[in-house]
Order: C-alpha cells, then structure tokens, then sequence
C-alpha cells in the first residue's frame, strides 16, 4: 500500500542500455501492467524495483521515500518469480515463513501468518509437502504466498503465470484479480500475455527499447494507441498495418492503400486535422473492425481469400488486396468461404482507422 | 524407467558382472583370511575338511600366533612384525582420512560457492590453477614437500600427511561443487536476498542444504583418496606410530615370505573402514544423485 515513483531511471549492461531514462508514477493500490516484447527491459525494471539490480542513474521512490540505496529486503516488497523460486529443501510452511524467520519474527507470529497466507490461497493441506510434491499451480499458490505472508506494500510480479497451462492460466489470473482487491497493495506485474495484461491491469505501459511507448488504461491503449509499435502490440489477432496515401476524392479527404493501384477509401469527417495531401501514412484496422462478405457492396474493397482459420466461433481471414502488402486479418463470427482464391469484399468504417505518420506517431 | 521392467535380465546379468568385478576381490581376501596357507596352496585341502579360524585376525589384534606357527617354528618368518601395525595404522588412517574429508568440505565448499556465484578479479586465473594443480605429477612433488613439511616440523606426525592429502583432493572437490553450485538457479538467491538473507546466510541456509548429496560425494571422495594415498603416506609418515595404513599394507606385501592369510586378513581390516563408509554415504549420495534435480 505504496506509491511507487521512479524518475529517469536507467540501467545499462556494458553497452546494452536495458532501461533508458523510465519515468513513471505508480499510485497507492494501483494494478499496473509492464508489457513489451521479449528483451525490452520489463524484468531489468521489476529488478531494479525490487533492488536485485543497481540503479545507474535516476530516482526509485517508495512510499515517498528514496529507495535506491536501501536493501531489497528492507523496501517493503515481495517479489514473485517466473520459475517460482521455492526452497526445494524446505516445505511448504518453511518456505512461507523463512523470509519472517530471517526478519527474526517470533514463532507464534509466523505461525499465524503462515496460517492466513495459507488460507488466503488454499493451500492449507500443502503446508507440509516439498515444492518437489506440488503440481506447477500450486507452486504458483505457494510463491505468491510466500510474497503474501510478507504483508509487503507492494508486490512485484515476473510473469508469474508463464509456466501454467492455459486453464491453470485463466484461473490464477482471476485469483490474481480477487487478491488485488482483498489486500489492496500496490502490484507491479510484467507479462507479455495481452490476455492478462488487458484483464489484469488498471493501467498498462507498454515498453519498447528500454522506453515507455505508452501508458494509460487498456482500452484508452487498446482503442487510442499513439503509435503504430503500441498499436501492432496490444490485440490478438494484431491490428492491420498497411502504407497509404493522403488523397482526395470528389473533394473529400480519401486515403490509397499501398501502391498507386492500390484501393481507395474515403474517410471524410473522419479525417484527422493534422492530415495533408499526399503524406505518406500508416493506416492501421482491427481485424475485427473489417466487414467481410461474399457480395459486392457500396464502396467496399475487393480482395482474394488466402486462408481461413476456423476457431469455432468466429473464424480468422487472410485475404490479399490488390497492391497491397501486407496480406489483412479480417476476424469474422459470419460463415465464410474457405477456398483460397475466392474473391471477396471487405468493407471498412472510416471511424475505425488509425491515421499514423509514417515514421509511426500517431496523426 | 520402463526400460527396467522390461529387460530384468539383461540388468541382472551386468549388476553381477560388476559385483563380480568389485565384490569378487573383497569376498576372495575374506576368504583367504579365514582359511590357514595350506588350504590356498594345496589342491587337496579344502575349507571343508580344514574348516575356518579367526587365528590370523587374533594376532594382529592381540599377538597372539597362531596355533600351527607355534608348532612349525621354521616357518616364523612368515609372519611379519609389520602385520601387527595394521590396527594403529588403520587408526591413523581413519584420522588422516577423515581429517582431509573434514577440511576439504570446510574449504572446499566455501571456495567452490564463490568461484560460483561471485565475480572477482583473477577468478579464472585462479580456477585453472586450482582445477590443473592435480596434473603435477605426485614424483615431482615428493622432495619440496618433504622440505616445507620439514622445515613445518610436521614429519612424523599425521597432521603433515592431513595437509598433503586435504590439498591433493580440494581441487576435484571444488570442482565438483562450484559445477553444483552454478546449476542453482540465480532466482533462488534472489528469493533469499528478498527474504533478508546476507551472502553467508543464503549460503548456509540454501546453498549448503541443496548440496549435501554432492558434498556427500565429495568428501567421500577425498576419504577414499587419502586412505589409499601411498606416496607422500610413505614419505611424510616416519617411524610406525604415525603410518597410515596403505604405508603398513606395502610393508607387509613386500615381505616375500608372508604367510598368505595373514596378508589376505591384513587387507580385509583394510577394507572394512571403506565398506562401512560406502554402506553410510553411499545411500545418501545416490538417493541425492537420482532425485538431484533442484526444480521446485
Ligand atoms: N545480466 C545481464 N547481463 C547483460 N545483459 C542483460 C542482463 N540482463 C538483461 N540483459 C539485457 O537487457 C535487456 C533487457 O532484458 P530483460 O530481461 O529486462 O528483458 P525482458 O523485457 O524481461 O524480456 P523477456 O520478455 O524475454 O523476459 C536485454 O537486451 C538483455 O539481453
Ligand atoms: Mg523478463
């Protein structure tokens, strides 16, 4: 139950600049998410947090306080690791209530706050088990009650759930929600599951390169991404991303995708302000932002069925337009024809574009 | 393993060439102990019709000659005065033995645990120099440590020989360990930082306990080396009280004369320490070995 502050912070291995210059205000019980692709600094940043790694330069502020200096232990947090971490020698109880033993807690304190952890998480028939008994959820139990029994200010999550299977998966991210609202900490968590980031977070930063791309709420991320990195990043199918060019038709603000052959639409008051003639942009369309059907209609664009993937309920659509690279995503709950080559029209609403500058940033 | 089940045979059959291997020489000393020459040397006289005595075992614990020498008095220079050494000697050796064992795990694992988990300059330097000490042949040691141990004033005293022998086994421990040690995953020190633990506590307390069956292996190891070290043994050790027993077994084995009983028994007394050890370790050091995964 801390605001966690840090201020340019960085950190380089060697010449590897892991994390550059972060800045970010966590607030006092906030749910925050660090999402990004493998290698961009998510585990150096929950480390240097939790203090398992130097900090080069900057300010790393807990509960108000400078924290840089302070030893790991003494931070008030507890980490959660993504290979667990457990004491292979020492049972269930032992592993919840070593860190209070090592704090030179008194026997019937641990004793009853191993036994609350326990009940938290329902792992009371556990307790006398070796991790080497445990099935890899209840593992996953144990670890996050090892971090529970600490009564830490804030926790900090390493994809605590990346080696369960995807029922197991499903399940602890809902327990993880129903913890967040019981013990009301801080929780830091780095993923790079968009399930669990959309589900989980109350705010999501997206790094790239050592840098924050993005911050804010799913949806605010998921419905207005700045750029076409945090816009190709969050959502599964991933959004369309094609090259085009500012137009005009019958004077109304139009867009050509790909080449000079390629298809025209027309995007009207939907146009950003920003936009003028002839700018080279990146448009991007959620896969299921894209109408699909069989029949020609009004202004829709031909394309050609490369493949179907049918996943029961709805199925995913590559098609191929002509002059334009790459093949689009259309994800679809209508029944669809499935031969390759099969000429079909997609219709897209102006209002669902996003309009990047070619080098990315949003318009 | 399914393999196990479906091949029982096969797996039983190699179980008893290896017994046959190992055990054979250890069951054909017992029986030479037990049996008196005659029965060994002459085709007609059998363990049957002589039956078994404990004779030679009686004089090299009590003195006491056997009857048939008492009697057969040309014969007496068949039993050697130096088979009497063997249950001193076999006392110097358990303490040297155990000594080294002692303070190769003492040293050894320290050493190993921060060659392991730390950085420090000269540490590759100083890892090959401990992993490729061992590669010095023992012949080329002998003189300049008869002289540092001289000059030590530790010849003739057990204590010379413990530090021959501690040095000769610390580098397979070390590494052995510190490859043990490298294996643990980095996140569970990193647990045990956030639980509050200083680098000797995470040693202590998680590194140690994990390790056991290899520091099981380990010592053991430096045991049996230094009870069957010979060279520095021989050299170090001076007049009888303080020989360990490899030292006593080549003087009884070199006397051409020696009754062959009494050689056979002088060499079961010298087995039964590493039996009795093997049947005490070994259990643990398997057990460990096989389940060893530190997963969890
Ligand atoms: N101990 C280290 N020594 C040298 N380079 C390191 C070290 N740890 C991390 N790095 C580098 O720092 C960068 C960031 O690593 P980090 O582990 O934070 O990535 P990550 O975002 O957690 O990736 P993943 O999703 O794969 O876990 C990477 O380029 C990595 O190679
Ligand atoms: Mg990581």
């Amino acid at each position: 139950m801390a605001p966690v502050g840090m201020r340019g912070l960085r950190k380089a291995y060697g010449n590897v600049e892991a994390v550059r210059d972060i800045s970010l205000e966590i607030e006092n019980r906030e749910f925050v998410v660090l999402v990004g692709p493998s290698g961009c600094g998510k585990s150096t940043l929950l480390r240097m947090i939790a203090g398992l790694e130097d900090i080069d330069a900057g300010e790393l502020t807990i509960a108000g306080k400078r924290v840089n200096e302070v030893h790991p232990a003494d931070r008030g947090l507890a980490m959660v690791f993504q290979s667990y971490a457990l004491y292979p020698h020492m049972s269930v109880a032992e592993n919840l209530a070593f860190g209070l033993k090592m704090s030179g807690m008194g026997r019937d304190e641990i004793e009853s706050k191993v036994q609350k952890a326990a009940g938290i998480l329902q792992i009371g028939e556990l307790l006398k088990r070796r991790p080497r008994e445990l099935s890899g959820g209840q593992r996953q139990r144990v670890a996050i009650g090892r971090a529970i029994v600490r009564e830490p200010e804030v926790f900090l999550f390493d994809e605590p759930l990346s080696n369960l299977d995807a029922d197991l998966r499903a399940q602890m991210r809902v327990e993880l929600a129903r913890l967040h609202g019981e013990l009301q900490s801080t929780m830091i968590y780095v993923t790079h599951d968009q399930v669990e980031a959309m589900t989980l977070a109350q705010r999501i930063v997206v790094l790239n390169g050592g840098r924050i791309e993005q911050q804010g709420a799913p949806l605010e991320l998921y419905e207005r991404p700045v750029n076409t990195f945090v816009a190709g990043f969050l959502g599964q199918p991933k959004m369309n991303l094609v090259q085009a060019i500012a137009t005009t038709i019958d004077g109304q603000p139009a867009l050509r995708l790909g080449a000079d052959s390629g298809p025209m639409i027309t995007i009207g008051g939907a146009a950003p302000a920003a936009l003028r003639a002839d700018q080279e942009l990146v448009v991007g369309v959620r896969p299921d932002a894209v109408q699909l059907s069989a029949t020609k209609t009004g202004h829709a664009i031909p394309a050609a069925l490369e493949l179907v993937e049918r996943l029961g309920s709805d199925a995913i659509a590559h098609v191929r337009i002509e002059g334009v690279d790459p093949m689009i995503t259309v994800e679809t709950r209508e029944p669809v024809p499935t031969e390759r080559g099969t000429p079909v029209w997609l219709e897209i609403d102006a209002a669902d574009l996003h309009v990047f500058r070619s080098d990315g940033e949003r318009l | 393993m399914s393999w196990r089940r479906r091949r029982p045979m096969s797996t039983f059959l190699i179980s008893a060439l290896i017994f046959a291997f190992a055990g054979g020489p250890v069951l054909l000393a017992l029986y030479g102990s037990v049996v008196p020459d005659r029965v060994l040397l002459s085709p007609e006289r059998s363990v049957f019709s002589e039956g078994i005595s404990l004779e030679n075992y009686r004089y090299i614990f009590t003195g006491q000659l056997p009857a048939s020498y008492e009697v057969e008095g040309a014969q007496r220079s068949m039993i050697s005065e130096a088979a009497r050494q063997v249950p001193r000697s076999l006392w110097n050796s358990a303490r040297i033995a155990a000594a080294a064992m002692v303070l190769n795990i003492v040293l050894g694992a320290p050493a190993a645990y921060f060659f392991a988990r730390y950085a420090f300059p000269g540490k590759r330097m100083s890892f090959m120099f401990i992993i490729l000490s061992p590669l010095v042949p023992t012949a080329a040691l002998v003189v300049p440590v008869y002289l540092i141990m001289q000059q030590l004033g530790l010849i003739g005293s057990v204590w010379g020989i413990i530090l021959v022998h501690t040095a000769q086994a610390l580098p397979f421990t070390v590494l052995i360990l510190s490859v043990f040690f490298r294996r643990l995953p980095a996140e569970l020190f990193e647990a045990a930082i956030l639980d509050r633990c200083n680098a000797f506590q995470s040693f202590v307390r998680i590194a140690l306990p994990l390790a056991l069956p290899s520091i099981g292996a380990t010592g053991l190891f430096a045991f049996m080396l230094s009870y069957s070290e010979y060279m520095f043994a021989l050299v170090l050790s001076g007049e009888a009280s303080s020989r360990p027993v490899s030292v006593v077994m080549a003087a009884l084995a070199r006397n051409t004369d020696v009754s062959w009983s009494l050689l056979n028994t002088g060499i079961f007394i010298a087995i039964i320490p590493t039996l009795i050890l093997v049947v005490l370790v070994w259990r643990f050091v398997v057990e460990g070995l096989v389940s060893g995964s530190v997963k969890g």
